[in-house]
């Protein structure tokens, strides 16, 4: 007998590695090993995966686990939409796609795998009464603020989801922000520190001070300085960078007039259409209906039947038609107005009705017609012919179509034919030539726009663009509204110079002065500071400039009308060693004035003078920071202790 | 003898003989690993389950300290610690019981409740995270010598900042002004720029007496001078 060969569940390197392992471990315990390793490998990994090692794809790796590209793609455009639609039409897609955005939303990425993988080391849990909340809160599943089952249910659907797994999402997503939200939750903040806060944010000082303002403009500037100045700094007086453009507009709106339309077009154009121009026959119409039910039996139809000739009988005797509907018809729609039906089209009713009442003549009374409804009796009480709109009236109407459709077709054709021939002969000149078209010029402008088509910002943005500016090429086609574009090539181009002396004299003599008064001043305040140093009182040392010292007490952290910088500088210095020891300083207010400063006494607050309100206001403050601390703190921490690979490359393509 | 020079036949006898030889223990070893496996699922499915218990008891106590509800909170609590005691809702239980303790004045009791989360803590990042907690409470109960000792003892990973702060306030507390100021500046250069907590930090800072920031105008050192007028 032959056996079959010896399936092939490894392949040779496999079963060389089983062998190898057998020939190093003999006897039982080994054996029962390599069961639990075929168990295993098969099992677990799947030999698949283990003998086909894949190329790298991921962008980062943590702990092992991969963020791919596309997951990364997927998180990014969604980060991306979700500014777009913040920012509106301000969105400006190419300064948003920084190599920094990507990582911020990576980083993102890569702290939610840290917390999932947190999250399953720790046996984190989202309890269900969580996921309910969180789902009813949508607003997008309620009605009236309320939650709405229906909608739910249909809105997950029309996103094409189940619930379940609308429901999965949701986990997942609670799930990352459980350790994060438990550890803002927490607020341990003892009373000893709200204390501490306290004593020092309501803390107020006592102070004198000098101001000494900048002094007055008697600066003469020697010509030869303005002209080191203007060598020295050439670059700050450039003239902007200024270009001019040629290029070809095409626009439908202007292309109108060279186009009349023959009469034989037209006229096969109203044939085409004939529908569009008709008004149809209608017929007005009233009835009676015996009702029959869906699943009648044969007796109750005849007996249906029997009702309505009698009741066509009856109209034929000479009653009158809306006396007997209001008296016997089952059509509670119309029973009320006579059984009146209004005027009818072809195609509003049932065949069976519109059949017979297409056979009629104006005046009849019809026999019972059985529709799924029942017996009717009808009454054709009136006809308007249909009638189609003659040639002549509607000319105008198809020439204007025919001037539109055909505008746009010789539009959207010319446009396609000039961007091939751009393709081919990049001269737009040419081109321009080529199709008989104007080559238009546009005067200088800068960066920031001028007059014309340069007024349009994606006509700025493609004029400066390395492909038009540098390369010298003709550029796409820019949309400046719809069925209106136009092709752009470089025509001039004013490089940057240095402007006139003449010109920039001025502006040079004023920087000059700035600097040298603040050099002045900042020279008198360190005189003067200097002697304050050495014993001299704020009073001598005021006195030197005629300046008045200014007494303030009790002045707090967020004191009004103070100059906001010289509360801020005094509210740094050291307590003073005694009262009579004032300590001093240099403080640098606004516009280069000075002020000289002796801080002569501190005041802690006394907490146990605030209520108990402003005290858990407080609590409440420390709290938040604390709460913001232990956040970071935690991620930060996950981060340093795993093991994070992240992939540049491929983050940036 | 390689195993590629053996013809296709003489493989598949090797294989065969192999088999024969070694079918018992491949199966009982085969039925160990599925039994491992079950067994595996089965311990995981319970674990799942009491972790969730543990979840939603937790979620429990939160909405309870949200009411204000003290007392129910703490029972939640002390049951989380007994019969949960590896899970991290445990832990976190026992945060807030030191939040109730801090709120009562009661910086012992909060120190019991937190040195139980610091010993139960099963990850460097959460046992850093109550360690933070801890130090503001040992510093409450006038240990300061004690907080700078435990700092040292934190995982080094992450809330550099908050410790940093907490080493300035034991240093205030030990005199140490000098080294305080160090300890400070070094909280705000690793705290991020727009942290609520800090202007706190800035105030602790300058109420040493120094400049708060490298850029000050004036001359850095403002000295104590003689009589003002």
């Amino acid at each position: 007998m032959k056996r079959p060969a010896m399936p092939r569940f490894f392949n040779q390197s496999d079963f060389l590695m089983l062998q190898t392992l057998h020939d190093r471990f003999s006897g039982i315990a080994a054996k029962i090993l390599l069961g639990v390793v075929v168990i295993v490998f098969g099992g677990f990994f799947g030999i698949e995966q283990y003998m086909n090692p894949k190329t790298d794809t991921f962008v980062a790796k943590v702990d092992g686990k991969e963020i791919g590209q596309d997951q990364f793609r997927e998180a990014y455009n969604r980060y991306r939409s979700q500014a777009q639609q913040a920012y509106g039409a301000q969105f400006d897609a190419a300064a948003f796609d920084s190599p920094e955005r990507k990582r911020q939303v990576l980083d993102q990425l890569i702290n939610e795998q840290l917390l999932a993988h947190a999250n399953e080391k720790l046996g984190v849990m989202v309890p269900i009464t969580q996921v309910r909340e969180a789902i009813q809160n949508i607003p997008a599943f309620q009605t009236d603020g309320k939650f709405d089952r229906k909608l739910y249910n249909l809105r997950v659907q029309a996103a094409g989801m189940t619930e379940r797994s609308f429901e999965d999402g949701v986990i997942k997503d609670l799930a990352t922000r459980q350790l994060p939200a438990g550890l803002a939750q927490v607020s341990v903040v003892t009373s000893a520190e709200v204390d501490s806060f306290l004593k020092l944010r309501d803390q107020t000082r006592d102070f004198g001070y000098v101001k000494l303002e900048k002094p007055a403009d008697t600066i003469k500037v020697a010509d030869a300085d303005i002209e080191k100045y203007y060598k020295e700094h050439g670059g700050e007086f450039m003239t902007p960078e200024k270009i001019s453009l040629a290029y070809v507009e095409l626009d439908a709106a202007k292309m109108k007039s060279d186009l009349t339309p023959d009469e034989a077009t037209l006229k096969q154009r109203y044939e085409e259409q004939k529908a569009k121009f008709t008004a149809p026959e209608q017929r007005q119409a009233s009835h009676i209906l015996v009702k029959v039910e869906k699943n009648a039996n044969a007796d109750a139809q005849k007996a249906a039947l029997e009702k309505a000739k009698a009741i066509e009988a009856e109209i034929k005797a000479g009653k009158d038609f809306a006396a007997l509907a209001k008296e016997k018809s089952d059509d509670l729609g119309s029973k009320s107005q006579g059984g009146d039906l209004g005027w009818l089209e072809k195609g509003l009713t049932d065949p069976a009705f519109e059949n017979a009442l297409w056979a009629m003549k104006k005046g009849d009374v019809s026999a019972p017609v059985l529709s799924p409804e029942g017996y009717h009796v009808i009454q054709l009480r009136d006809v308007r012919e249909g009638k189609v709109k003659p040639f002549e009236e509607v000319k105008a109407e198809l020439t204007k179509q025919y001037l539109e459709t055909e505008n746009e077709r010789r539009y959207s054709d010319l446009a396609g034919k000039l961007v091939d021939a751009l393709g081919n002969d990049p001269s737009l000149a040419n081109v321009a030539k080529q199709f008989n078209l104007p080559l238009q010029k546009t005067t200088l402008f800068t960066r920031s726009g001028g007059e014309g088509i340069a007024a349009n910002p994606a006509v700025t943005k493609a004029a400066f663009a390395p492909g038009v500016l540098v390369e010298g090429n003709t550029s796409d086609a820019i949309t400046l509204a719809p069925n209106h574009v136009v092709f752009v090539h470089l025509d001039q181009h004013e490089t940057p110079v240095q402007k006139p002396l003449e010109q920039v004299r001025e502006e040079i003599r004023g920087r000059l002065v700035t600097v040298q008064l603040a050099k002045q001043a900042k020279e008198q305040a360190d005189t003067l500071y200097a002697r304050l140093q050495k014993g001299e009182t704020l009073e001598q040392v005021a006195a030197v400039v005629k300046a008045k010292v200014e007494q303030e007490k009790d002045i707090g952290r967020n004191a009004a009308n103070l100059d906001g910088r010289l509360v801020t500088e005094v509210f740094k210095l050291a307590r003073p060693v005694a009262a009579d020891k004032p300590t001093t300083a240099e403080v640098a207010l606004a516009n280069d004035a000075y002020a000289l400063v002796a801080l002569i006494a501190v005041k802690d607050a006394d907490p146990s003078k605030l209520d108990a309100k402003s005290k858990e206001a407080a609590r409440n403050q420390l709290a938040q920071g604390y709460s913001n601390d232990a956040v970071r703190g935690f991620l930060e921490a996950l981060r340093k202790s795993a093991d994070v690979k992240i992939a540049e490359d491929r983050l940036l393509q | 003898m390689a195993f590629d020079v053996l013809d296709e036949h003489e493989q598949g006898e090797l294989v065969r003989k192999w088999v024969r030889e070694n079918w018992l223990s491949i199966v009982i070893g085969i039925g160990l690993g599925l039994v491992l496996l079950f067994g595996w699922q089965q311990w995981r499915t319970h674990r799942a389950s009491r972790d969730m218990d543990a979840a939603v008891q937790y979620d429990t106590l939160g909405a309870d300290m949200t009411k204000k509800d003290y007392d129910a909170a703490k029972a939640i609590a002390a049951k989380l610690k007994s019969d949960y005691a590896d899970t991290p809702y445990a832990v976190f239980a026992a945060m807030r019981e030191a939040e109730i303790a801090t709120q009562k004045g009661d910086a012992d009791g909060a120190w019991t409740s937190l040195d139980w989360a610091w010993q139960h803590a099963s990850i460097d990042a959460l046992k850093t995270a109550v360690g933070v907690n801890l130090v503001r409470v040992q510093l409450a109960r006038g240990k300061a010598q004690e907080s700078l000792d435990f700092l040292d003892k934190l995982p080094k990973n992450g809330f550099d900042a908050a410790a940093a702060e907490l080493r300035g306030d034991a240093l205030v507390a030990l005199g140490r002004k000098d080294d305080a100021r160090g300890a400070y500046a070094d909280a705000l250069a690793k705290l991020e720029p727009g942290a609520p907590n800090r202007g706190f930090i800035e105030m602790k800072l300058s109420d040493l007496g120094a400049a708060a920031t490298a850029a000050a105008p004036a001359p850095a050192k403002a000295d104590a001078e003689k009589k003002n007028s």
